[in-house]
């Protein structure tokens, strides 16, 4: 997996473990803080557990999805317009 | 008359950019940083009535009119011209010092102005000297994105123009008020004015207004004419873009804001904004052109609230557009800083820029973390009060819109800028920070992001009414912080689906640069066949006159035929013979 990751930046394995470890450790520190704080929901659907969490990685994974998809049918090459000049 | 200094604040600015080609060196530098300090100082000390007023035509022109929004507008339209003009203060042409001047003193006098004739001046001279900037780029791309720039602010110029001549025409007045543009019957009139007591839809009195309405969402960049501002912004050099980015939209916002505050239709126009900026974002490769559609997404956050219309809404609009503009600007410096000392300005050729621009880096992350909302950062107090004010209206979709919306900053803006353009793979680039007083600028808008996190008072005092809002609790930074963080885990678990390609992505200006283009190209080859059917359909009929003729003269009829010049004296003595005699036997 950190192999997989490596491909995508220019971290060291070292690293990219320590910044991994630390990742998990500032998400589950958020998901634990719900239980110190009292929070007060403008609706409903609020008082699931930690729904700000799954609902800001859901937003974001359709945003992803949807993007990809609008690109499929509207992404061009670079120099699509000027290309119609010469 | 001029009891107290009464000067138009933003007349500084335009006199001063006008003379500016006549200083010299240290002299226009220092001109540059004082322009917009000498008008900060003018904002404030004008009176609160109205004052510089003459008569155009009948119509009263006043120059000094101090509306609810009018301070905290004018404002940070200063400080980000002088932010603006210490990033550019060493690189940038004369020509484009001069006009951000004019362009910035415009803005600020459209926050003052008292009537509509003087706002459609100055929404003009604001074209017109921020196309000189967008075409200041100085390529062939910044020369073409310049015009059909121009020709988009030309047509919001020609509605709005339409919109207030029609207005006037109908209620004789040319005064700021305020218009409604109400859900029940999407009826557009004036407050002040309902000609038969209760007015229908799409009357002929609500054009003008409409007309209006649709003149300021051209500026907005609002749908279905976002298209023009990731066209030009990214197409003017490191600096212009800057500048750009702070003035034309947000005094769209201002103008909107004062005139058509409530009308629903601007919740609906407002998010179609926010994800059309964000997905646009997404799929972009230039760093610098992901953060013109991202203009667009905080753009629509500031509708959304304008539309929802409550006085938290309207406060939270103005300040979210106080802090977009520092925001947007430091990321710009950013990016643009990078293209100065790179002169490249896509994702894919760019990263690892961290090692050799930790100042640029570190500035870069500040204004994606604020833009993002993130809890001690200017973004976190202001966006926070447009979501509350949907939620506290009871308008459950809107505040879901807006949840998902700020993950989405978060993910276009917020992780993928300062990721692509400064961590990734190390394309191997080891320039270093700019150059003193861009690194200057670029401190001083850092700090302008994180102070109102700390310490929002001093934003709240330049908003109309008193605020009674604390972003600042344990239980809003919690639900902030999950939203973000379980965003920024999406981003790097999506991260094979987010590498960029070489690629751009067309918008609904296909239409006029493609579309048009083939419709008109074809509608010329229709006419040069028409034309070459009736000149050749022409020369067949005259051959044939000319060949038919000759044909008649050469043949031997009688009439047709030439005669001696003996035969006409021998006829013409005849015929004087026969007056002769008919003239004496009468």
């Amino acid at each position: 997996m950190i192999e997989k990751m490596q491909k995508y930046c220019d971290f060291s394995a070292g690293t990219l473990k320590v910044l991994l470890s630390i990742g998990v450790g500032v998400l589950a520190l958020s998901l634990l803080a719900e239980f110190f704080v009292h929070l007060h929901p403008h609706f409903s659907v609020e008082e699931f557990p930690a729904f700000h969490a799954w609902y800001g990685f859901l937003a974001c994974t359709a945003i992803v999805i949807f993007s990809n998809a609008l690109g499929k049918l509207l992404k061009r090459k670079e120099g699509y317009y000027e290309g119609k000049k010469r | 008359m001029f009891e107290t200094f009464t000067f138009p604040p933003g007349l500084i600015l335009i006199i001063g950019g006008l003379l500016l080609p006549l200083l010299k060196g240290g002299w226009r530098q220092a001109a540059v940083l004082a322009l917009p300090l000498l008008t900060l100082y003018d904002v404030w000390s004008v009176p609160a009535e109205d004052a510089f007023q003459t008569d155009f035509m009948g119509y009263p022109l006043t120059l000094i009119h101090v509306h609810a929004y009018t301070h905290i507008f004018a404002t940070i339209f200063c400080i980000a011209a002088f932010a603006g003009a210490l990033f550019a203060l060493k690189h940038a042409s004369t020509k484009e010092l001069s006009a951000a001047m004019i362009y910035a003193g415009a803005a600020v006098s459209t926050t003052f102005v008292g009537d509509l004739i003087s706002l459609f001046i100055f929404w003009e001279v604001m074209a017109l000297a921020s196309c000189v900037i967008v075409l200041s780029g100085g390529t062939e791309q910044a020369r073409a994105a310049g015009m059909r720039y121009i020709a988009m602010h030309l047509l919001s110029g020609i509605l709005l123009m339409a919109g207030i001549t029609a207005h006037i025409a109908i209620t004789g007045s040319d005064t700021v008020t305020h218009f409604l543009i109400s859900s029940e019957n999407w009826l557009a009139l004036p407050d002040n004015f309902s000609p038969s007591g209760v007015a229908r839809a799409f009357e002929v009195e609500s054009l003008g207004v409409w007309l209006i309405f649709i003149g300021i969402l051209v500026n907005l960049a609002a749908p279905p004419f976002s298209a023009w501002l990731a066209d030009a912004y990214p197409e003017a050099s490191p600096f212009g873009t800057v500048f750009l980015s702070a003035f034309t939209t947000k005094t769209a916002v201002f103008v909107m804001l004062t005139l058509f505050s409530g009308s629903e239709i601007l919740i609906y126009i407002g998010l179609f904004m926010v994800f059309y900026g964000i997905v646009y974002a997404m799929l972009e490769n230039d760093m610098r052109r992901i953060l013109a559609y991202s203009i667009v997404n905080q753009v629509g956050f500031m509708v959304t609230g304008i539309g929802i219309g409550t006085e938290m809404a309207l406060n939270g609009a103005a300040a979210h557009a106080f802090c977009h503009i520092i925001y947007k600007a430091l990321l710009l410096m950013s990016a643009g800083s990078v293209l100065f000392m790179t002169g490249r300005r896509k994702c894919t050729e760019l990263g690892g820029l961290y090692h050799s621009m930790p100042l640029t880096a570190i500035c870069g992350i500040i204004g994606a973390l604020a833009i993002s909302a993130f809890p001690l950062t200017s973004g976190f107090v202001s966006k926070s009060m447009i979501s509350d004010a949907a939620a506290m209206e009871h308008l459950p979709w809107v505040w879901y819109a807006l949840a998902a919306a700020s993950a989405g900053v978060f993910l276009h803006a917020g992780i993928k800028f300062p990721w692509f353009v400064f961590f990734q793979r190390d394309s191997g680039l080891r320039p270093t920070d700019p150059p003193a007083n861009m690194r200057l600028a670029m401190i001083l808008m850092a700090a302008l992001c994180i102070l109102p996190g700390i310490w929002p008072d001093p934003l709240y005092a330049l908003l109309p009414q008193p605020v009674e809002y604390d972003p600042n609790t344990a239980a809003h930074f919690v639900t902030q912080l999950q939203l973000l963080l379980f965003s920024g885990l999406a981003f790097f678990a999506l991260l094979p689906w987010l590498q960029r390609t070489q690629t751009i992505t067309i918008d609904l200006d296909w239409f006029y640069r493609v579309l048009l283009l083939k419709l008109m190209k074809f509608i010329f080859m229709v006419g040069m066949a028409v034309y070459h059917i009736v000149v050749a359909a022409g020369a067949t009929v005259a051959a044939w006159t000319i060949i038919s003729t000759r044909t008649i003269a050469t043949q031997p009829m009688f009439l047709a035929r030439t005669f001696p010049l003996g035969n006409t004296a021998l006829w013409v003595s005849f015929l004087l013979g026969v007056y002769l005699l008919i003239y004496y036997n009468v």
